[in-house]
């Protein structure tokens, strides 16, 4: 038994020994920065751990038993206290085409020994290759067109877009760009550029556009676009060749023509609204009962499908049938606010004249470019009553007097100045700026007090009743005396007596009641002696026998008392 | 026991004379506040005569002017929230003689809740409704019939009152528990039910019934707390105009006017009573 457990550790150690003794490991990996393209030269990288002292044996790369050249690269250092350095090397495949490929071990000798680095995978992605033609070779072509994307006729306010189009089917670094149309020049630019790109076939598609706006009549000329490239291929390395001659391409001119709105049947409330409109309503937002001069606000509504609603003017309303004149409106421009299809004004005016019956009913009109005709909506007139305001009082003009009468006429008119309306002030002393005393919230306290209070009293007044209980009963001697004082022929005498004596023996506690019969009181002792003692007066009571000396009788009852202490 | 029931006798007829002191004049000041108190009073009624007596309108505004500002000082320095509302009516007649007529209604209504039965204060309070062409509004204690003392006695003095009864009863329940008399019991029964009846009274002005404000400047009333909600009507509340506030959110007040309408309004544009 010990010797298998010895020969076990024994083949442990071995192995560890043997598994510690190799500090070479080599891994290889295909470079993937920058993409891996089918058919395109591959380049690797193989590193190399390993001891200083193990050279590495550039000439005995191998992969699948065939040389590979390897160019090196650089070593590092793990650190200066460790003798392992890592190797690094560079190795270039032929191309493999599309999908996930397998890079092979490649093997290599260090330190006399060869070493082998593990297997690894690796993506091929698809390369847009230029269609070969019959000879073969490959034919790069650039191609430019210009052209706009616009409504028949454009007015001004009328939206269109301008735009370029690139067609090629090689790598082409642009070299020159001329793009004019883009630049807007008379124009107002909506949004900034924008370029999409597509493939069709062999080809690419790449167009760049700009949103315009017209602003005024007239025509535009952009000259003629032209660009100019340089066809390019990518090394192993990832930089690039280019391929000459330059490739140039050129787009006809443009031209604009922005037409005048129609004169023809041009509203006089237009103002450059283009699009389509089909909601127009004024709102009275403020009293519709006013003075002259006091300020009316209008909430005036545009909804339609304007080119930008945001960017419909406010009709203009000072000119309008009934407004000139009437209503003054505001210097400050409205407020406005856009919401979906729907634009908002908020206007303010003033009437300035009196007996104004209505706000008239006001005018918006439109030019659509689909139809080319403009529109017209109404609003409908709100009622409004404009008061006068009131006129001044007529100053009575007085003939001029003498200095005197003018100073008293003077005096007469400051007396004459507006009177007190209200009753006078309250005269007030210092307990006017006081709380009073019990009429602030501290009184509620009385409503946990109270009841304590009364609490208290009423254990005070039980415990003070059972004490006085206790005071009221008499002790015996008290009792004796107020007997003796008594005397014998008193009637209540032997009864006090008797009770005297019984209460003595029970503060003795030589009885523990003192309302027994004496004649119960046993024989012994003090208690004997007043069983004698009482018994004695009891017959001769009882006996219809005379006590004939009643002083001899107090004595000995005194003696006796005496005797019970 | 004679001698202990003597005690109480004279220990009740002592509170009791104390009670209606205070009632009557409140808890005195220090002597140092009390004379610079004395000073400040003399100097606004002093500013405000010389303003009923002046001719020039000038004279006028700038004496009730100081009046105002000597009347207000007096009320940081001791507002007397729960005293007898002469110094809020005097502060408000200053405020109407500068035309500030809704903030002359708040310190009369705010003078009237201290003192209801004062005449000269509703008579003012009349005047500057009508120069504002607002009515004042009836009492809202639908109870008024049977418990007039509600409308009739202001809190303090409901306060006081309470009190006084409070201490009555206890007073005589405590006689009860040293001597047994059905006299007493009765008068025990009529203070604390008198008491009960007032401190229900001051539950109800504290915590049922709604707390009441002035507008102070016209302001319009919003369906919720900001004024980015609608408007509940487009006509502002007028300036003077008697609320009852509801609910507190934020500085926005959810209030209640005469005419029904339930809104939100700004803080700073009331004040509350």
């Amino acid at each position: 038994m010990v010797m298998r457990i010895a020969f076990f550790f024994l083949c442990f150690f071995c192995v560890c020994f043997g598994l510690k003794g190799d500090d070479v490991s080599v891994q290889a990996e295909i470079d993937q920065t920058g993409g891996v393209w089918e058919n395109q030269p591959l380049k690797g990288i193989v590193s190399i751990t390993h001891s200083e002292k193990d050279k590495v044996d550039e000439s005995s790369f191998k992969m699948e038993d065939n040389a590979l050249p390897v160019e090196f690269l650089r070593d590092v250092r793990f650190s200066s206290a460790s003798p392992l350095i890592l190797s690094y090397y560079r190795f270039a495949l032929n191309g493999k085409p599309k999908g996930l490929q397998i890079l092979p071990s490649i093997s290599v000798k260090v330190g006399g020994k060869r070493y082998t680095s593990p297997p690894s995978t690796y993506q091929v992605g698809e390369l847009a290759v230029p269609v070969q033609n019959p000879e073969g070779k490959t034919k790069s072509i650039l191609k430019l067109e210009g052209g706009i994307e616009a409504p028949v006729d454009i007015y001004p306010g009328t939206r269109f877009k301008v735009t370029y189009r690139y067609i090629f089917n090689d790598n082409i670094e642009l070299t020159k760009e001329s793009l004019p149309a883009l630049k807007g020049t008379g124009f107002l630019k909506i949004g900034s550029q924008e370029a999409a790109d597509s493939q069709q076939g062999s080809y690419s598609i790449r167009i760049i556009s700009q949103n315009l706006e017209a602003v005024k009549p007239g025509t535009y000329h952009f000259n003629g676009a032209e660009v100019e490239g340089i066809v390019y291929r990518n090394d192993p390395f990832g930089g690039h060749i280019y391929l000459k001659p330059a490739l140039k391409a050129e787009a006809s001119p443009i031209s604009i023509t922005v037409l005048p709105f129609p004169e023809k049947g041009k509203p006089a409330s237009f103002n450059g609204a283009v699009g389509s409109f089909s909601r127009f309503s004024v709102h009275l937002l403020s009293p519709s009962k006013i003075s002259v001069g006091d300020k009316i606000v209008l909430n005036v509504q545009i909804s339609g499908n304007g080119n930008d609603i945001g960017k419909v003017p406010l009709p203009e309303l000072c000119c309008q049938p009934g407004m000139s004149g009437v209503f003054q409106l505001s210097d400050l421009p409205p407020a406005e606010k856009t919401s979906g299809n729907s634009k908002t004004f908020t206007v303010e005016m003033r009437p300035l004249i009196p007996d104004v019956r209505a706000i008239p009913s006001l005018e918006f009109s439109f030019f659509s470019p689909s139809s080319r005709v403009y529109g017209i909506l109404r609003s409908d007139p709100i009622p409004l009553t404009v008061l006068p305001l009131p006129s001044p009082k007529e100053e009575k003009k007085e003939k001029p007097k003498a200095q005197g009468e003018a100073v008293v006429n003077w005096r007469k008119e400051k007396a004459e100045s507006k009177p007190i309306e209200i009753l006078s002030i309250e005269p007030m002393t210092e307990s006017d700026l006081s709380n009073r005393l019990f009429g602030t919230w501290w009184v509620l306290w009385i409503l946990p007090l109270g009841p304590v209070l009364l609490l208290i009293q009423y254990i005070l007044k039980n415990e003070l009743t059972r004490r006085k209980k206790g005071e009221n009963q008499k002790t015996s001697s008290q009792i004796f005396e107020s007997t003796m004082e008594m005397g014998a022929k008193s009637p209540y005498f032997f009864q006090m007596l008797n009770k005297s004596f019984m209460l003595r023996l029970e503060e003795l506690g030589a009885i523990s009641d003192s309302d027994i019969n004496p004649e119960k009181l046993p024989k012994g002792g003090k208690a004997g002696l007043v069983r004698d003692f009482l018994t004695a007066i009891d017959e001769k009571r009882f006996a219809g026998q005379p006590i004939l000396d009643e002083a001899e009788l107090i004595k000995e009852a005194k003696n006796l008392f005496n005797r019970l202490k | 026991m004679k001698k202990l029931s003597s005690l109480y006798y004279l220990l009740g007829g002592f509170l009791f004379a104390v009670v209606i002191y205070f009632f009557g004049h409140g808890i005195p000041l220090s002597y140092n506040s009390g004379q610079a108190a004395q000073h400040l009073i003399h100097l606004a009624e002093s500013e405000y005569r010389e303003g009923e007596i002046s001719t020039q309108v000038a004279d006028r505004k700038k004496a009730f002017n100081l009046a105002l500002s000597h009347y207000l000082q007096l009320e940081k320095n001791y507002h007397p929230n729960y005293g007898n509302g002469k110094l809020y009516y005097n502060i408000g007649n200053a405020y109407f003689q500068l035309g500030e007529y809704p903030l002359a209604v708040y310190f009369y209504e705010k003078s009237l809740s201290l003192d209801p039965r004062d005449n000269k204060t509703i008579s003012n309070l009349a005047t500057t409704l009508d120069k504002l062409g607002l009515n004042r509004p009836t009492t809202g204690f639908k109870l008024d019939n049977i418990f007039f003392f509600h409308s009739y006695l202001s809190l303090p003095e409901r306060l006081t009152l309470f009190f006084f009864f409070s201490l009555l009863a206890f007073l005589f329940l405590s006689l009860i528990v040293w001597h047994r008399r059905r006299l007493l019991q009765s008068l025990a029964i009529l203070f604390g039910i008198s008491a009960l009846i007032l401190l229900g009274s001051i539950f109800y002005s504290q915590f049922i019934s709604p707390m009441e404000a002035i507008v102070v400047k016209p302001a319009f009333l919003y369906r919720d707390a900001g004024d980015q909600y609608a408007k509940v009507a487009e006509k502002p509340l007028t300036a003077g105009e008697k609320i009852q506030v509801l609910d507190l959110k934020g500085e926005w007040l959810k209030v209640l006017t005469p005419s029904g309408e339930l809104g939100f309004i700004k803080s700073n544009s009331l004040r509350i009573i």
